[in-house]
């Protein structure tokens, strides 16, 4: 009777939290921020160093410490704003996201980058060089501006004073992973992605609908050809006579039958007896011959 | 002289009439000069074969030579550089210097053996001196006749002692006697007509006790030298 209860209560609390959670994120927006400082010296400050105000519809939590990894605050349908409310000798930027309207169930990133403030004389000092070429503006390209659901996405990112491209999704940061990111996205919507390189920010957006979307093929930059190396001989192994069939013969026989003393002897007597008995015969032969 | 005539009253004519111990002594005198005579010409054959078979062109050489002059090789010659095809072995210390015969192997699987019991049989499909393996010869210890083969002596050769195989051109390889072993007649020969790995000359001959059913002896006498200059 009482694991019946506790089954029947498991199984409405699997039906009735999606519909909560389902509630909540209907009513409320979502903001992603994400604090990071360049331009840091072995002194510097961290992230964590500053701190972040949320005004706006009941922002959840309304301040907090900057993390790079991002804090994720809840806000009521409204404008809202986010502000770093302790520079200390930074300057604070702003990305896109992180003043505006926010709806309900929909989901900003702000980022906000700390940089060393620029000043002609003092500490810290940090000239500009005019005539030093000015690189250009950090841009992000949406190479496909309609995904479906699970399909991938993907924006490349130009320019920027930097090397290190930092990406931003609502659900996810990419850091460091160059000017191209693809990734995919859960739900459907407007989904904002924010590239960071170096204190230069720049956004891109993508829709995401139910639908698989056929993307055509992507033409990207062709990069140039190199000279195709020479084509050099490939080692042959020589081919060593093979020896699997070479027979070894065996031992020779150099030998014959040894002789004995009694077959000697007999030898010496029948070819004497021989001589003898045919003497007479060999002179008549060999007179006749002669005469 | 010793003949007497036997005279009939009656008879117009003689007949000498031979005694009988006369004629067996006529007789045994002729055959003793034919065998004597057989015997200095079978000798002399003899004498002038081992001569010129043992000492070819060398003869007087080593006839004449100090003992210890046999055993100094570059009295004989020096190694040439190179492969060549050996066509005289010899062997100063035992009086040996034969003609080489081109042998491959027999329809029994033996190794080929010299038609002429005086000279010696190289295994023409193995090595060849001057190259990788080991160059083998065989040679006969004795003939049918009870004569004496060209290798009748070789378990009398010692361990340093030299051995030179020569080429037609007159160039020729020196070799040192540095292992002298006994074998079965069936043992395995791999090891020794091995055609890499490092030079050696194999000299094979028969040895032991002679086996009549197999028509064989039961040894093989297997003399190696490695190259000396």
């Amino acid at each position: 009777m009482t694991s019946k209860v506790l089954g029947l209560g498991a199984l409405a609390l699997a039906l009735f939290v999606p519909s909560f959670a389902f509630a909540q994120t209907s009513t409320t927006g979502l903001l992603n921020v994400y604090v990071q400082v360049t331009n840091q010296s072995g002194t510097a400050y961290s992230p964590n160093n500053f701190t972040v105000a949320l005004s706006g519809q009941s922002p959840s939590p309304t301040s907090f410490q900057g993390s790079q990894s991002g804090t994720l605050v809840s806000l009521q349908p409204g404008n809202y704003s986010a502000t770093v409310t302790n520079q200390y000798s930074y300057s604070p930027s702003y990305s896109s996201g992180c003043t505006g309207n926010i709806s309900a169930g929909q989901t900003q990133t702000c980022v906000i980058t700390m940089a060393m403030a620029t000043s002609t004389y003092g500490w810290p000092y940090n000239p500009q060089y005019p005539h030093y070429p000015q690189p250009q503006p950090l841009t992000c390209r949406t190479d496909t501006p309609t995904v479906g659901l699970g399909q991938s996405a993907r924006f490349t990112s130009v320019g920027g004073p930097g090397g290190t491209y930092n990406w931003y999704a609502a659900s996810q940061n990419f850091p460091n992973i160059g000017p191209v990111l693809t990734t995919t996205f859960q739900s459907s919507g407007t989904h904002t992605v924010t590239v960071v390189n170096a204190s230069q920010t720049a956004t891109c957006t993508v829709t995401v609908t139910t639908s698989y979307v056929p993307q055509p093929t992507p033409t990207y930059p062709t990069y140039p050809t190199y000279p195709t190396y020479p084509t050099y001989p490939s080692y042959t192994q020589p081919t060593y006579p093979t020896y699997t069939s070479y027979m070894y013969p065996r031992f020779p026989n150099t030998g014959f039958a040894p002789t004995t003393g009694a077959e000697m002897a007999f030898a010496v007597v029948f070819v004497m007896g021989a001589s003898i008995a045919l003497y007479p015969y060999a002179r008549k032969t060999f007179a006749l011959a002669v005469r | 002289m010793h003949e007497r005539p036997l005279l009939l009253p009656s008879a117009k004519t003689a007949i000498l009439v031979q005694p009988t111990y006369l004629r067996y002594e006529w007789y045994v005198r002729r055959v003793g000069f034919v065998v004597g005579l057989f015997c200095v010409l079978v000798g002399a054959a003899d004498l002038s074969s081992r001569l010129l078979d043992s000492g070819g062109e060398d003869a007087a050489f080593l006839a004449f030579a100090p003992a210890a002059a046999l055993g100094n090789p570059a009295l004989i010659g020096s190694s040439t550089p190179g492969i060549l095809l050996p066509a005289r072995l010899r062997i100063p210390s035992l009086g040996v210097n034969a003609r080489v015969e081109s042998v491959g192997i027999k329809a029994d699987g033996t190794m080929g053996t010299p038609q002429d019991f005086k000279n010696v049989s190289w295994y023409s499909l193995g090595a060849k001196p001057g190259g990788e393996g080991s160059t083998v010869f065989a040679g006969h210890v004795n003939n049918a006749l009870a004569q004496s083969g060209v290798f009748e002596q070789l378990s009398q050769i010692k361990k340093g002692d030299y051995i030179t195989v020569a080429d037609d051109a007159g160039r020729s390889k020196i070799y040192k006697v540095v292992t002298i072993e006994e074998y079965a007649a069936n043992a395995p020969t791999e090891a020794l007509f091995a055609t890499r790995g490092q030079e050696q000359l194999v000299l094979i001959t028969c040895d032991g006790e002679w086996i009549p059913s197999a028509r064989t002896f039961d040894k093989r006498l297997v003399v190696i030298a490695k190259p000396a200059y």
